[in-house]
């Protein structure tokens, strides 16, 4: 039939528009540097660049913490080793302000956004609340050396902290005097030997109060405030090397690395491990799982960025970052419906060219069902990535070229 | 009969070679001589191919195609993308801010501090002397059992810049720690093929110069990073009266060290005179931090199931 | 008792699974057995009243067997928790073993004891450092071995030691203390020339020639040994030294070559022995020279 042709041709056409527009895409991934570079990196066109210049910084503004400056994504804010804040626009691609948060000693190890004001902690353990460049009254102390603090995506309110020596600690922001949940260290071992605490890093699991912690003991625990007990519900012990830092998959997986290299996949309701990744060489710094694709991105002390497939551990892509790298943020950007529902249009198509004398409903009622069906995992070899808007782009054309 | 019509075939073919699939003749005596008869024939095809090949390139003269290059190893290999590029601004920058950055800036000089496992034998200790010899301002110490844990906070303490732990097994030295203080890197090399200078034929006698240091193939980003380990072991200003050359020579991922006595004949000759100790190192780790094998942060570890997987990919 | 013996009788003289015998020794791998030689009333088998200490996990335990319970094989050892102090333990076992025999007693408080020691020595070294050895496996071993000797072939050291110093030598990081490379000093003689000829000329007149003949000489030594040709340059300038030495450390712009050279060699010069001889241009007339003049 033509209108088969002419569905094919939409469909390129709308190809070339993509990929058009792609070529102004943003950055899918930002990674903060030891030598103070931002890096974005563009999965698509398989390019990265520095977003602020090599010589504009230097080893003390090594960046220690990112986060996201807003829900949808388009701002990054770096904390660095001197304890100052940058926030960065995807838009504008250039950073657009920056803030001194001066206040206890150290780099800052922890970085969220709340509510239009920026929560710091510091290695010192001071955490302090900043609102429109000026100092909040809300101060927390959360003890020495820390290593790590992060912030509940779904409540905001809550920060957990965690470091050398220093146990888990949740704390609201609401009330600043005491921790709203401490953690208990585990039981001496069988030598009667207390058990040494490093927490590196911590994650809030989603939909729930718990939270996961990887530490510099090899351990991987999950704590829960509402059970009632301050000890780990589940603690694991994995390899032989500090874990260094994770992330979580879903609110059962979750995706750890070490010290060593070794990054792999574990299971949290049993404590066991899934499935190791490979490719790596040296200590993973930091990992970013994607919010809803099966991808998992990993930087480290080798230079090297790394996105590899969740489920089936096989390495994706891998980039060469020139700098040691330090933090790692994964945008939502990249999404799977788009290219699926295309694939998904061409069979159809390709279904109804058996049948002849088809109208011209059937035709656009198969299009609408595969408009409303859930991505599929042919994800893998299409790396492109199109919007509900140009899927709706698509249709109209069809139509209008049907109508004539 | 399977085996006479092979034989019968590769008659009535151009070549006229015995059949292929020696391996199937059972008799050893015999599979030996057909093997030996192929080798020969080989050769001799060989043989008359290039000396066609030769006189044709003479007849051609000058419009004789340009000689192939033969394939090596080192032109095979795979393609690494940190190869530094000399005019990198990134890496220029990082490495100025390195932790070996002090010795190249001139802050600090270099102090070694020598050392071995525990107990070592006659040969370890004869090693460590002459490394004594080849690097200056160096010292040796007993181990007596220490935590290389304690001893570092002291070494930094009586401002020594670099810690060197020569491993000892079944009498042989066989692994070298090479750690940068106060924080700089860790590297863990393998140590083998160690003579010394007794051992070398015809040896020289080494002076107390200050020597020079000559890198080679220290390509990538990661030999970037052990060289300028390496070099900062030595002093800054060489002391060109004394003709030292200390080598390190990375072909293939080891690294070779030599130490000569050199002397200009003239512009285009120089003759080398080997003094003290050889060695050759591979590198298995190389650590960010000062050594800490428990809970240290490993910049690059050797992984032999991912990294030994290809004979073209070298990582230095 | 009757059937302490029987079994004895039998385990003694035919066959024990758990004996291990030596050339000077019987050893008993019960684990219940209370010395681990394998004697008449060390065998937990052919003593219906026993006792051992056990440890597990760090915390020991009092396993005793008594007659009553003979029957019962699973409910044979009564297991009692000992404490983690040391002489509280003790006083357990002496609690639980009251009108056993001596022996039982003793050896079980030695046995503690023992188990004790073992536990505190294990702390210690958990807290110390320990050396982990790392298994090579002879294939890799020997196959690192082979690739090693194939890049010692490659490398070609000696080649690429020389290559390394001989471009060192064309750079000029040797400053001027090598002064074969006739296009170097062409070179350096052609920025004289460019940068101030009649300065130089005058100079250099002096100075040129003896440099001239120093190279000459050099060459002609080419082949022997450094020390000569050190000690003809000695022979030749010892008497333009003194006169000289000032003018040339004036000469800073492009004379930076000469002085250069000179300073070292002034450096050795003084330290050695020299003699003072008068030198003669004229009785060396050659090309060099001429070429001199041209500019």
């Amino acid at each position: 039939m033509n209108f088969e042709n002419v569905l094919r041709s939409a469909i390129k056409i709308n190809d070339v528009i993509k990929k058009g527009k792609m070529a102004a895409r943003m950055n899918n991934v930002f990674v903060g540097a030891e030598t103070g570079i931002l890096k974005g990196v563009n999965i698509e066109k398989q390019s990265w660049a520095n977003l602020n210049g090599a010589k504009m910084v230097d080893k003390s503004q090594e960046i220690s913490a990112m986060c996201w400056g807003n829900s949808q994504q388009t701002e990054v804010c770096i904390a660095n080793k001197s304890q100052v804040v940058k926030v960065y626009d995807t838009e504008a691609a250039d950073f657009v302000e920056e803030f001194d948060f001066k206040g206890g000693t150290g780099s800052i190890k922890g970085l969220a956004k709340y509510d239009n004001a920026y929560i710091t902690c510091t290695e010192s353990g001071l955490i302090k609340v900043w609102k429109d460049n000026e100092e909040c009254q809300v101060e927390i102390q959360a003890g020495d050396n820390i290593n790590r603090m992060r912030n509940n995506p779904q409540c905001p309110h809550l920060l957990a902290t965690g470091g050398k020596e220093n146990d888990l600690k949740i704390w609201d922001i609401n009330r600043p005097e005491k921790p709203t949940f401490a953690a208990k260290n585990v039981r001496c071992d069988w030598l009667d030997l207390r058990v040494p605490i490093w927490v590196l890093d911590l994650r809030f699991i989603p939909d729930s109060e718990k939270v996961a912690i990887c530490s510099g003991h090899k351990h991987v625990r999950v704590y829960d405030p509402k059970c009632g007990q301050r000890r780990p519900v589940l603690s694991m012990e994995f390899d032989e090397h500090p874990i260094t830092a994770m992330d979580l998959v879903n609110d059962m997986q979750t995706v750890i690395g070490n010290s060593k290299g070794t990054m792999a996949l574990v299971d949290l309701r049993k404590g066991r491990l899934v499935h190791k990744y490979k490719g790596f060489a040296g200590s993973i710094r930091s990992i970013a799982c994607h919010p809803t694709m099966p991808w998992v991105t990993s930087c480290g002390l080798d230079r090297f960025l790394r996105i590899h497939e969740t489920k089936s551990n096989k390495l994706l892509y891998k980039f060469y970052m020139k700098s040691r790298l330090n933090c790692v943020l994964f945008s939502k950007r990249i999404t799977a419906e788009t290219p699926a529902e295309i694939d998904e249009i061409d069979i159809t198509v390709e279904k109804d060219s058996g049948r002849s004398g088809d109208s011209d409903e059937d035709v656009w009622d198969t299009l609408d069902t595969v408009g409303g069906s859930k991505p599929s995992k042919r994800k893998q070899n299409n790396t492109e990535d199109i919007d509900e808007t140009k899927k709706n782009t698509n249709e109209k054309k069809l139509k209008q070229n049907l109508s004539v | 009969m399977a085996k006479m019509e092979k034989y019968v075939k590769s008659e009535e073919g151009e070549n006229s070679l015995p059949a292929p699939n020696i391996s199937s003749i059972k008799n050893k005596q015999r599979r030996g001589e057909a093997y030996r008869d192929m080798k020969r024939t080989l050769n001799k095809e060989k043989k008359k191919a290039k000396k066609r090949q030769r006189q044709e390139r003479e007849a051609l003269g000058d419009k004789a195609p340009p000689k192939k290059i033969p394939k090596t190893i080192e032109n095979q290999r795979v393609y690494d993308e940190t190869m530094v590029n000399p005019e990198d601004e990134e890496v220029a920058q990082d490495e100025a801010t390195d932790e070996t950055a002090t010795y190249f800036n001139r802050e600090t000089t270099p102090k070694i501090l020598i050392t071995t496992s525990d107990r070592p034998k006659g040969r370890t200790n004869a090693f460590c002397k002459q490394l004594k010899k080849v690097i200056p301002n160096s010292d040796v110490f007993y181990r007596r059992g220490l935590d290389l844990k304690k001893v570092i906070p002291q070494a930094i303490e009586k401002e020594y810049t670099d810690l060197v732990v020569i491993n000892e097994d079944r009498k042989v030295p066989n692994g070298l720690i090479l750690s940068h203080l106060p924080n700089g890197p860790t590297a863990h090399f393998k140590l083998s093929n160690v003579k010394m200078d007794k051992e070398i034929k015809n040896h020289g006698e080494s002076t107390s110069h200050f020597p020079e240091v000559v890198l080679n193939n220290f390509n990538t980003r990661l030999g970037h990073s052990i060289g300028r380990l390496l070099a900062s072991l030595f002093p800054h200003d060489p002391q060109f009266t004394g003709r030292r050359v200390a080598t390190f020579h990375n072909q293939r991922d080891y690294i070779f060290f030599r130490h000569h006595r050199y002397q200009f004949r003239n512009a285009k000759k120089v003759g080398l005179h080997e003094l003290g100790p050889r060695f050759t190192l591979k590198l298995r780790s190389l650590q960010k931090g000062t050594f800490d094998s428990k809970f240290g942060e490993y910049e690059w570890v050797h992984k032999r199931h991912e990294m030994e997987t290809s004979r073209r990919k070298f990582f230095l | 008792m009757q059937q302490d013996d029987v079994i004895w009788s039998i385990i003694n003289d035919s066959f024990c699974s758990f004996k291990v015998r030596t050339k000077t020794q019987k050893f008993c791998r019960n684990e219940f057995n209370l010395t681990g030689l394998c004697n008449r009333t060390a065998c937990p088998l052919a003593n219906s009243q026993y006792a051992t200490v056990r440890e597990e996990k760090g915390v020991a335990y009092l396993y005793m067997k008594t007659i009553e319970r003979a029957a019962f094989p699973d409910r044979l050892w009564e297991k009692v928790k000992l404490s983690k102090n040391f002489e509280k333990a003790l006083q357990q076992i002496d609690e639980h073993l009251i009108y056993w025999p001596k022996y039982l007693r003793h050896k079980c408080k030695q046995r503690y004891t023992k188990i004790t020691q073992y536990l505190i020595r294990i702390r210690k070294l958990t807290l110390k450092r320990t050396k982990k050895l790392v298994p090579l496996q002879r294939k890799i071993e020997r196959r690192e071995r082979r690739r090693e000797e194939k890049a010692l072939v490659a490398a070609q050291l000696d080649n690429a030691i020389e290559k390394q110093l001989l471009d060192r030598l064309k750079q000029g990081t040797y400053g001027d203390i090598y002064n074969f490379p006739q296009h170097a000093f062409d070179k350096a003689v052609e920025e004289e020339e460019v940068s101030s000829d009649e300065e130089e000329t005058e100079k250099e007149g002096e100075e040129g020639g003896d440099k001239h003949v120093d190279e000459e000489q050099e060459e002609e030594s080419e082949d022997e040994e450094e020390v000569e040709y050190v000690a003809e340059e000695e022979f030749e300038e010892s008497d333009v030294s003194d006169i000289e030495d000032g003018d040339r450390l004036g000469d800073s712009s492009s004379d930076e070559s000469s002085s250069d050279e000179e300073d070292p060699k002034d450096a050795t010069r003084r330290k050695r022995p020299h003699i003072e001889i008068e030198y003669e241009r004229e009785t060396e007339p050659s090309t060099s020279k001429q070429k001199l003049r041209t500019f």
